[in-house]
């Protein structure tokens, strides 16, 4: 041992594990030097010590407390639930063996059973979900509505081919929904129209490729598919929530449909707006129209990331929509996107401006920021992913994890360290979540490729 | 709720101190510890994250916890603040917790020898605070940081001898000014 060697600065803190303190001391008392070496550091230990301890000692005030106490009962917990966690038991040997054979057991019935009784084909096509149960799920909570889910791509499928068919000129579709960021799952309450909610009214799958429309597509935008430049005599895209229709002529509404605006309603929740038969919307600047507006709720096939999951994109979706460029975001682009409906998720301390929300510059707007890859631990991982990670977004965490170290235990590891998934994602959302860490969460569905987040600057 | 407090209550003053070292803004730190009470209630509540990991309610799992989630405000809210601002020495809300013993020991010195621990660099001083100032063990040091347990031993190590040559230097420096 030397004085160099780091056991003996742990040896003089008393921080040598007990199986190795035995030997190193063995060392230490037979060198002179290394003795004095450790009497010495053990001494300025000590006064560091008294040093550390004369320093800063201020506590929470009160109404620091209080508010988290406050939170406490909002979030509703109790004081039992601040309990100890029981210690885990770990399972005998034969558990999981037995446990597995009893699985195996219980398919492999179950496999036979089906094979004897029905001699139909092994491969069976299903259908795409009624709209009545679309509507329908469009009604139930955010935390109960499916994330990611085979019965999800049908709907998915159909809005995007939709989405081609939609008439140059009526604007952009985007259909953004930050529905996995924490504020927004905390917001998105479905508004409740008395019609809506006592007889949820059929969407028609055409129906959601004229969910959101934006009237001045930006420059960038053009050649897109179902994407046209600005044109000054579209109508203002504005969207009304179902307990504002109006029942009315339908002979001047253009047949794009409107993407709610959060700067016309400032109340409303960050939902996506889909028209349906027997609903009328009102478009600022022309004369009111009878699209009608329904409610879907993340997770219905039409926003993603219902529920703050992120969905893989699976091939035969992405290959339905046209593909947005293929410029990736690095350091130093402006990235641009779509977020209606969510503007005050979005703070200048991200590194951008904050959404305008005044007039014709609001929500419709593309949202810009430059994104600094420097700025946040999470925009680090997001470069490191860009620029090295070819892999889908299962092994990216891991990957980012082991070269980042530690992760934030409050956020799941997928939020952090997954951003780059397949070659499809075309599509980033960063909001500042309250003070909370930076949320990072990219959309993947291919409805959304639509409005991709643009590199507008380099 | 008085068992939330009993709970984490223990952990505000180092949590404090600790995300002072950050930010050297004492409301700033005040708020990054609320922050990180305030997403330990959530995360023990329905309100966590979908595939977070439920915290820790005990021992030296909640404590590493604490220290993990303060650290990673801590660091957001120096890169939001775009720059790293000197700490400034003894803010309010110093008190002077040494004993008798110490008592022939001069303040002055123990300020000066802490104004040493802000030149070293940042790894080493994050880990010479978190053993010093928050009694933290190797390994938890590490869980925090996530530098290995040896790392830690290195950064310590070499920390300490560096804190200790400044300080012969300065020692040195203020002898031959008298």
């Amino acid at each position: 041992m030397t004085p160099d060697d780091p056991r003996l600065t742990a040896s003089a803190l008393d921080a040598l594990p007990a199986d190795e303190r035995k030997a190193v001391e063995t060392e230490l008392w037979s060198d002179p030097e290394l003795l004095r070496e450790l009497e010495e550091t053990a001494a300025f230990a000590a006064k560091l010590k008294r040093a550390f301890s004369i320093e800063l000692n201020a506590a929470l005030t009160d109404d620091h407390w209080r508010e988290i106490q406050a939170e406490a009962a909002i979030v509703g917990l109790s004081p039992e639930r601040v309990v100890p966690m029981p210690v885990r038991r770990s399972l005998p040997a034969w558990a999981v063996p037995a446990a597995a054979g009893v699985m195996l057991g219980a398919v492999v019935t179950s496999v036979a059973l089906t094979w004897h009784d029905a001699p139909r084909p092994l491969v069976k096509a299903v259908p795409a979900p009624a709209p009545a149960a679309v509507a329908n799920r469009g009604t139930s909570p955010v935390a109960s509505s499916p994330v990611v889910g085979a019965d999800l791509k049908v709907p998915v499928v159909a809005a995007v081919r939709s989405l081609q068919d939609i008439p140059r000129g009526a604007g952009v579709a985007a259909s953004f929904h930050p529905a996995a960021s924490d504020h927004s799952r905390r917001n998105a309450v479905l508004p409740t129209a008395p019609s809506a909610s006592a007889e949820p009214e059929p969407v028609q799958p055409a129906a959601v490729s004229q969910a959101v429309f934006f009237r001045n597509a930006p420059p960038e935008l053009s050649g897109i598919a179902g994407v046209a430049p600005a044109s000054g005599s579209a109508p203002e895209p504005v969207l009304q929530p179902a307990a504002f229709r109006s029942e009315q002529s339908t002979s001047a509404v253009s047949p794009a449909p409107m993407l709610a605006s959060a700067s016309a309603l400032p109340s409303l929740p960050p939902l996506l707006f889909v028209p349906s038969a027997g609903q009328s919307t009102e478009v600022a600047g022309s004369p009111p129209g009878p699209v009608s507006l329904t409610p879907v709720q993340p997770g219905d096939g039409l926003a993603g990331t219902g529920g703050g999951g992120m969905k893989p994109v699976t091939p035969g979706d992405a290959t339905a929509v046209a593909k947005p460029p293929t410029v990736e975001p690095s350091k130093g682009d402006e990235i641009a996107w779509r977020r209606p409906a969510f503007s005050d998720a979005m703070s200048a301390t991200a590194g951008g401006r904050a959404p305008s929300t005044a007039g014709s510059e609001g929500d419709a707007e593309l949202e810009r920021m430059t994104l600094d890859l420097g700025m946040y631990p999470t925009l680090e991982h997001l470069s490191t992913v860009l620029e090295h990670d070819p892999a889908p977004h299962q092994n990216c965490g891991s990957a980012a994890a082991k070269k980042e170290g530690p992760k934030d235990p409050a956020i799941p590891l997928v939020e952090q360290f997954c951003f780059r998934h397949a070659p499809d994602v075309k599509v980033l959302v960063i909001l500042d979540n309250g003070g909370l860490p930076l949320d990072v969460t990219p959309y993947d569905t291919p409805i959304l490729d639509i409005s991709a987040p643009f590199v507008t600057a380099r | 709720m008085p068992d939330l407090q009993a709970l984490l209550g223990r952990y505000e003053r180092p949590l404090i101190q600790y995300a002072h070292s950050f930010v050297s803004d004492l409301d700033a730190a005040r708020d990054i510890v609320q922050e990180t009470f305030i997403t330990y209630v959530r995360a023990l509540s329905a309100e966590r994250e979908p595939g977070a990991d439920a915290p820790p309610t005990e021992g030296q799992h909640l404590e590493g916890w604490l220290f993990t989630v303060t650290r990673f405000r801590a660091l957001d809210h120096v890169r939001k603040q775009q720059r790293i601002v000197p700490m400034p020495f003894l803010p309010d809300g110093f008190c002077n917790r040494s004993g008798p013993s110490e008592a022939a020991e001069s303040r002055d010195e123990l300020v000066w020898m802490l104004k040493l621990v802000d030149e070293l660099p940042e790894n080493q001083r994050e880990v010479i605070r978190l053993n010093f100032q928050s009694d933290l063990s190797y390994e938890e040091i590490a869980k925090i940081t996530g530098f290995t347990s040896g790392n830690v031993g290195f950064l310590l190590h070499h920390g300490l001898k560096r804190l200790r040559a400044l300080a012969e230097q300065r020692q040195t420096e203020r002898r031959s000014a008298r």
